[in-house]
């Protein structure tokens, strides 16, 4: 299978590629190209220009930066998933990004690129929004961040417009006390996510102080459950699986291997399992 | 429109002109002549088609020749040495690792990057790091031995 | 099946079993599913399948060629796609005509070079494609028993062949190599009037019986009745396939047929939509037994020679892909026994245990 024909552009800065995007109407980047690449072979994307900003080194690496982690948008999900910085400040990112795919897939794909094509099947997403990340996006007009949480529209639908490049993820460290999981339920076909629970929770003097649960693959965008109740809890089996069954999506998404319905049950039993999971982390 | 790329291939300085939307796969197999990479799914899932570029075990249907511009690919056929083949090589004809052939070189690659990576994965860090290859044949099971073949043979 | 049960520790897993169930039916469920399977294969008879229906005979052809020099090439008919007919096809006429593995090459698949044949499927190349090179071989060496007799001045009667040479029995000392007796077969000059210079025999081979190998598969999972996932915790197969000729291509084959039979009972699914429009077209949807998803492979076998055609064999194949799929769904049922289930149609999806658990 071949892409329709386009014209490729290399940009050798973020500059450059903000001035090729204006120049270029419909033009599309290309970060890892393992989300565009595939839609190009299949022909559901036909963009006349690509813009290559794979080897943008100022968009790659992760450092600590203001009480937390600064992920580049080029990072790939190996790179994530190996990183000490991440592991000791904020591990569920790096275990999310080591669920995916496999390792061929990790070693191309990037974070930018997973976010900005935004399926609801993929594990950064639901892990952002746990964490309340800040996406920053660049444009000739300036820079801006948006959360997380509002990052994500719709199905492969999110803030980024057209004349922008997202830059960097902010991820906040992950203060004491705090336990977090990722657990992934895989397509045995696409080996994306069916479900993706992300949890977190905070305990101090066997108290729960804070919490936080989103889970993947079962809407267009990152459902967030309401799990209030357990704060001030002691974060027993029962009050876990009671918040976690607080999980509501109005249309969940359903393919010929999980139904909607299905999708919604597994979203509950995993975000139950996810929070055990993050409080015998904390 | 055209674009320029010059790589290293199996060692060896390549020049050429690439369509954009040309992919590795089909710029190593049709204008290099390198068929050891096969292309077994079209949908970035079976691993057939992956080869090495600096290094890192990558599927070559999922890549543009444009991209592999500046980079060193390692191909099958720029794995054995001499005329002797890699551990991995030899692993899998020891171990009855392949029936048909058809994902063996992207097995062989994959599995080159997982030992480069864990020197003596256990079976299940063996399993886990194929997992982006599929086999129709073998059920994996001397996949796995000839996996543990080599790294033993290369510790 | 006795064997089976061993090999699985069937004793300690029943008690495990139990435990989980008396543990008010906890989330993990184990189950232990058996499939004992009696296979016809080698096909086939050719009147046999006629009458049946089918409208042509599955015999088998094969080729054997002796050059003077003592290689040998075989031409069959059943050709491979990684079933290593080169390995043990090779070996046949290794052990037979006492000659080098290296000595041999086969030849298959190119209909250039290849006569007419009828290929490798039903399990049929070593019991039919193999016997077919096992009768050109024994031609090849009643021929060269004439031919070795003429030169040794003996009688064709008192010449054995033994380890690749041509011995009149009883006088150990006059005896010819098997590349003497080829050479002299295509010099044949000093040869026997009646006899057609050359040394190579065509075989078509029909035969007399199917073939039938049986065995016990034991499948033990463990279900998550929460989610409906099933995980593979153990897979252990006695199979009787007759004579095994490469015990490594035996057990690859088996393999490779337990991976085909458990993704059909698990993953593999080909769903059209009211349309009539295939929705698990490509990868992305079609789920494929992955590495991951599959555990080592505990084998052992018996052997018991098939009766009716010259090698004993009977065939491979299929063994795997033919019990496993009874085999998984069985031990799946096993463990939501507690659940009152009795059927699951295959693939057995999460979904579909999940609904088959909670169905009231
Ligand atoms: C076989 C396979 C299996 C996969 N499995 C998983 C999985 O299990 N879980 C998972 O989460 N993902 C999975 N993915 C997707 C993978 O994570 C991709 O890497 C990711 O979705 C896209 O990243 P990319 O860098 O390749 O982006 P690209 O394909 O290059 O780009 C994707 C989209 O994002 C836009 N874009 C890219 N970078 C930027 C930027 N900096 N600014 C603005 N827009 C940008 C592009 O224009 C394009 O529209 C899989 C992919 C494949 C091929
Ligand atoms: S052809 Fe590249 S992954 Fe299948
Ligand atoms: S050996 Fe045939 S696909 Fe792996």
């Amino acid at each position: 299978m071949y892409p329709a024909q386009f014209d490729y552009r290399r940009a050798g800065s973020v500059a450059e590629a903000l001035g090729l995007l204006q120049e270029h109407e419909d033009a599309k980047l290309m970060a890892g190209g393992h989300s565009l690449i595939p839609m190009m072979k299949l022909r559901l994307a036909q963009p006349p220009v690509v813009i290559d900003i794979g080897r943008l080194d100022e968009l790659k690496g992760i450092s600590e930066a203001g009480g937390g982690v600064r992920v580049g948008s080029l990072t790939t999900h190996a790179d994530i998933a190996a990183s000490d910085i991440l592991a000791a400040s904020c591990p569920v990112l790096a275990e999310a990004a080591g669920h995916i795919g496999d390792a061929q897939v990790r070693n191309r794909g990037t974070i930018g690129g997973n976010i900005a094509h935004a399926d609801p099947g993929s594990d950064i997403p639901p892990v952002l929004v746990l964490l309340g990340a800040s996406v920053h996006l660049q444009s000739p007009s300036g820079t801006r961040s948006v959360a997380a949480a509002d990052f994500f529209q719709d199905l492969l639908m999110t803030d980024v417009g057209e004349d922008e490049i997202l830059t960097h993820v902010d991820v906040p460290a992950q203060s004491a006390g705090t336990g977090s999981a990722y657990l992934k339920f895989e397509h045995p076909a696409s080996g994306y996510a069916v479900v993706g629970a992300a949890a977190s929770v905070t305990v101090h003097h066997g108290r729960c102080t804070a919490a936080a649960l989103v889970v993947g693959g079962v809407g267009a965008v990152p459902t967030a459950v309401d799990v209030s109740s357990l704060i001030g809890s002691d974060l027993s089996d029962d009050a876990i699986a009671d918040a976690a069954s607080g999980l509501d999506t109005e249309d969940p998404i359903g393919d010929i291997f999980a139904s909607g319905d299905y999708r919604v049950h597994v979203g509950k039993v995993y975000g139950k399992r996810a929070l055990a999971a993050a409080r015998d982390r904390a | 429109m055209t674009v320029s790329i010059q790589l290293e291939v199996n060692g060896k300085p390549v020049q050429a002109e690439v369509e954009p939307r040309r992919l590795l796969v089909h710029f190593l197999r049709e204008d290099l002549g390198l068929t050891g990479a096969n292309i077994g799914c079209e949908t970035s899932l079976c691993g057939a088609c992956t080869v090495l570029v600096d290094g890192s075990a990558i599927k070559s249907c999922t890549m543009l020749a444009a991209q592999a511009d500046g980079t060193a690919v390692t191909t099958i056929e720029g794995l054995a040495r001499n005329g002797e083949l890699h551990p991995l090589q030899d692993g899998f004809w020891e171990k009855h690792g392949l029936q048909c052939g058809y994902c063996t070189p992207g097995m062989i690659l994959s599995a080159n990057y997982l030992l480069e990576q864990n020197p003596s994965p256990s079976d299940e860090e063996i399993r886990e790091g194929l997992k982006g290859n599929i086999c129709r044949c073998t059920g994996y099971h001397n996949i796995v031995e000839a996996v543990k073949y080599a790294a033993e043979r290369m510790s | 099946m006795d064997r089976a049960l061993e090999m699985i520790g069937y004793d300690d897993l029943c008690r495990e079993q139990a435990s989980r169930r008396g543990n008010g039916n906890g989330r993990r469920q184990l189950g232990i599913g058996f499939s004992s399977y009696i296979e016809a294969c080698g096909l086939a008879p050719s009147a046999v399948v006629g009458s049946l229906g089918a409208q042509a005979g599955q015999w088998e052809s094969a080729d054997v060629r002796v050059h003077p020099t003592g290689s040998v090439t075989v031409y069959t008919g059943s050709s491979s796609h990684g079933q290593g007919h080169e390995t043990t096809f090779s070996q046949i006429v290794a052990d037979r005509l006492g000659v080098a593995p290296e000595a041999v090459e086969v030849i298959h698949g190119d209909t250039d070079l290849v006569q007419f044949g009828m290929g490798t499927y039903g399990s049929r190349s070593a019991a039919v494609g193999g016997s077919a090179i096992a009768g050109s071989v024994d031609k090849i060496i009643e021929k060269g028993k004439k031919i070795a007799a003429h030169l040794l001045e003996a009688s064709a009667e008192d010449l054995e062949y033994e380890d690749g040479s041509f011995r009149v029995a009883g006088s150990p000392d006059r005896a010819l190599g098997l590349g003497d007796v080829a050479l002299q077969a295509y010099l044949a000059h000093n040869y026997p009037d009646d006899l057609e210079p050359g040394l190579s025999a065509t075989t078509f081979y029909d035969p007399a019986n199917f073939t039938y190998p049986f065995g016990t598969h034991v499948c033990v999972v463990e279900v998550d009745t929460e989610t409906g996932s099933i995980e593979l915790l153990r897979y252990a197969a006695v199979d009787d396939v007759g004579n095994v000729i490469n015990p490594m291509i035996v057990d690859g084959q088996l393999h490779g047929g337990l991976a085909q039979g458990i993704g059909q009972a698990l993953w593999e699914n080909a769903v059209y939509d009211d349309s009539g429009q295939l929705v698990s077209g490509s990868l992305m949807d079609y789920a494929l037994p992955k590495i991951h998803n599959l555990i080592p492979f505990e084998l052992d076998r018996t052997t018991t020679p098939c009766p009716h055609n010259p090698l004993g064999v009977k065939g491979v194949g299929e063994a795997g892909a033919i019990a496993s799929p009874p085999a998984v769904v069985n031990a799946v049922v096993d463990a939501l026994a507690p659940f009152g289930v009795t059927h699951i149609d295959m693939p057995l999806t999460p979904e579909k245990v999940w609904r088959a658990v909670n169905a009231d």
